[in-house]
């Protein structure tokens, strides 16, 4: 167990490595540079001025020295400055990294919270008048598109209700964290609404199918009643191939919730990856995007952790 | 001298609804169980065998359900108690052992855990005690270094390993009735023999009363006092073992025996049977063999037989040999 931790541990940062020279390299890819941009906000650069800068700078040399130097001064633990707000990148991206996962975190809870009970009664009946129901609702949710649903949440429950904030999160300084869970009410649930239709259909099939194999039939058989066959027999062997979705997921919703945080102007990662690559924030948009990688791939590593938990027949040598 | 049955079926019905109508895939069944006897219930398959045991626990998988009849446990009907009362005669006086040790035993619970499960939901024998009496249950059904293999997990053991476990899964309760539905079909030769062994041993010590399923007719001549042959939902013929090998009465029973690979007569491969079983929602009209019995006549096509006597303890459902 502990040899195969390592042996993934190993993978992992060669997969983070390898990712970081691509990211970098896409990111020197990308049309201007911060000379561009410093000839474009001051008109009396010459072209002299660019090329001293640029060697000054090092920009002029190749791409793959130039990854070199970054990752030197990235592994001596400085990741550079942010363009946009001048101020050192860890420093920029704490915060949003703190509001993601309060985002996610919520969302990822919430849905499974919601899915595993629903799921296990729907796939109990199948093809019964809940289970249709629950399906209908499912793909409802799976079919609603994010931003729609963010706007219809913002109209009902900012703009006719007034009950909760339409975006950001909440005053300056400390207010207490009824006011902060108020922010994040609707973009919650709209990333769980949105999320959770799917997390319902997988926990539901998976449950269905695992119902039908023989050692259900045989717990009945030995007398154990049906709540105890769901949820102890079935549920453990039907969570095997669901940890496998949340744990992808995982990683998906790290970066794909731009939607939702820009609807409601919710300052998380999602956002801040995008506005850095708009606005050629090149060393923030390096790291940010570094981080959604390294959160991939801790949720897959977790993933593996959990099938050698749940499942005795697979052990890691 | 037959002594009080501890299993009373009669007239069992079990429907599968479908698009193309109502399929009675069970129909009237009846017979008694003695403790310490053995019947053996054989058909091929589709016949019937193994839903009619699941319909004596009550276990039919929708959308079959339970049309008629009654299964009477000492004098209780079962068909007619609630769930939960039947989760309670489930394991703990009718067990049932299956035909495959490798799908019937959950992957993801240690051999242990399962068979002191049946204790902990009977009676709630707390968690060690319920170990403690499952390794030495493991110990009775031949299981070396019981202790050890307590915390094993069904894909570390070996097939006959397996079904080891699952007979001390039943019998660790001491059931009255013991339903094997093709318990050793999934096994070597050798180990099957093992295996019988260890039923008909268990049933000696307790007095068990077991239903015998299989397809088999060689294994269910070593093991069963009677046997009744299935055909299509309906039991065609019941008889003593000695007398059901020796001088079948129905032309079904004696087709199956016709179709035995023999090892003291002629050499050679054996006659198959002609055609297959009929399709439970399109029966043919009459005797439901009529169709691939050689002995038919225009009344076998018109008249469905009942079970009748034929003296000597046996019944047969044939218009010509019992009209």
């Amino acid at each position: 167990m502990a040899r195969f931790l390592l042996h993934r541990l190993w993978q992992s940062l060669l997969v983070l490595a390898v990712m970081s020279f691509v990211i970098y390299g896409l990111m020197g890819l990308m049309p201007g540079d911060p000379i561009d941009l410093m000839i474009s906000s001051n008109p009396n650069v010459t072209s002299e001025d660019a090329a001293r800068l640029r060697s000054l700078y090092g920009l002029d040399k190749p791409i793959v020295e130039r990854y070199g130097n970054w990752l030197q001064a990235a592994l001596s633990g400085d990741l550079g400055y942010s363009r946009a707000y001048a101020r050192p990148v860890p420093e920029v991206l704490a915060p949003a990294l703190v509001n993601t996962l309060w985002l996610l975190g919520s969302t990822l809870v919430l849905s499974i919270l919601i899915a595993l009970p629903v799921g296990i009664l729907a796939a109990a009946r199948p093809y019964s008048r809940l289970d249709y129901t629950v399906n209908l609702l499912a793909f409802a949710g799976i079919s609603v598109p994010v931003f729609w649903l963010g706007l219809l949440l913002i109209m009902v429950f900012a703009v006719m209700l007034g009950v909760l904030p339409a975006g950001g999160t909440g005053a300056i300084g400390d207010a207490g964290w009824w006011e902060r869970l108020r922010y994040l009410i609707l973009p919650v649930a709209t990333l769980t609404l949105a999320s959770v239709g799917g997390h319902t259909r997988y926990v539901r099939s998976a449950m269905i199918e695992v119902l039908r194999q023989d050692y259900i039939r045989m717990a009945r058989a030995k007398g154990v009643g049906r709540n105890r066959v769901l949820f102890r027999h079935a549920l453990r062997n039907a969570l095997i191939p669901v940890v496998t979705v949340l744990a992808l997921d995982f990683g998906f919703l790290f970066s794909g919730a731009l939607v939702t945080e820009t609807i409601f102007a919710y300052p998380g990662m999602g956002k801040m990856i995008f506005d850095a690559i708009m606005g050629n924030d090149f060393n923030l948009a390096l790291v940010a995007l570094l981080f959604a990688t390294l959160l991939t791939l801790a949720g897959n590593l977790l993933a593996d952790l959990a099938y050698a938990w749940l499942d005795p027949r697979i052990s890691y040598r | 001298m037959p002594r009080q049955p501890v299993l009373e079926v009669r007239d069992l019905e079990v429907t599968f609804a479908s698009e193309r109508g109502v399929a009675r895939v069970v129909d009237g069944v009846s017979f008694d169980l003695a403790p310490g006897r053995t019947l053996g219930l054989v058909g091929e398959s589709g016949c019937g065998k193994s839903l009619t045991a699941l319909a004596l626990l009550g276990l039919v998988p929708p959308p079959g359900q339970i049309a008629g009849g009654t299964v009477r446990l000492d004098g209780r009907d079962l068909l007619a108690l609630t769930e939960a009362e039947r989760d309670a005669v489930r394991g703990r006086r009718i067990a049932m052992i299956f035909q495959e040790p490798m799908t019937a035993l959950n992957p993801v619970f240690t051999v242990g855990d399962q068979i002191a499960e049946v204790l902990r939901v009977h009676g709630g024998v707390p968690r060690r005690q319920a170990l403690e009496t499952a390794v030495a249950m493991m110990g009775r059904v031949g299981i070396a270094d019981p202790q050890a293999r307590a915390d094993a997990f069904p894909h570390q053991l070996s097939g006959g390993m397996r079904q080891r476990v699952m007979i001390a899964m039943a019998m660790i309760c001491r059931p009255d009735v013991l339903i094997a539905d093709e318990p050793t079909t999934a096994l070597d030769v050798t180990v099957q023999a093992q295996i019988l062994d260890l039923m008909l041993g268990m049933q000696a010590e307790f007095g068990t009363a077991i239903l015998f399923i299989s397809h088999d007719l060689g294994v269910v001549s070593e093991v069963a006092d009677d046997v009744m042959v299935m055909y299509a939902g309906r039991i065609v013929e019941h008889s003593p073992a000695t007398s059901l090998f020796s001088a079948p009465l129905h032309p079904y029973t004696l087709g199956l025996l016709q179709a035995l690979p023999r090892v003291d007569r002629h050499l050679g491969r054996p006659p198959a049977m002609r055609g297959g079983m009929p399709d439970p929602c399109a029966l043919p009209r009459g005797c439901r063999y009529s169709d691939r019995c050689p002995m038919a006549e225009n009344m076998c096509r018109t008249r469905e037989p009942s079970l009748n006597g034929a003296g000597a303890g046996r019944w047969v459902a044939c218009l010509k040999v019992a009209p």
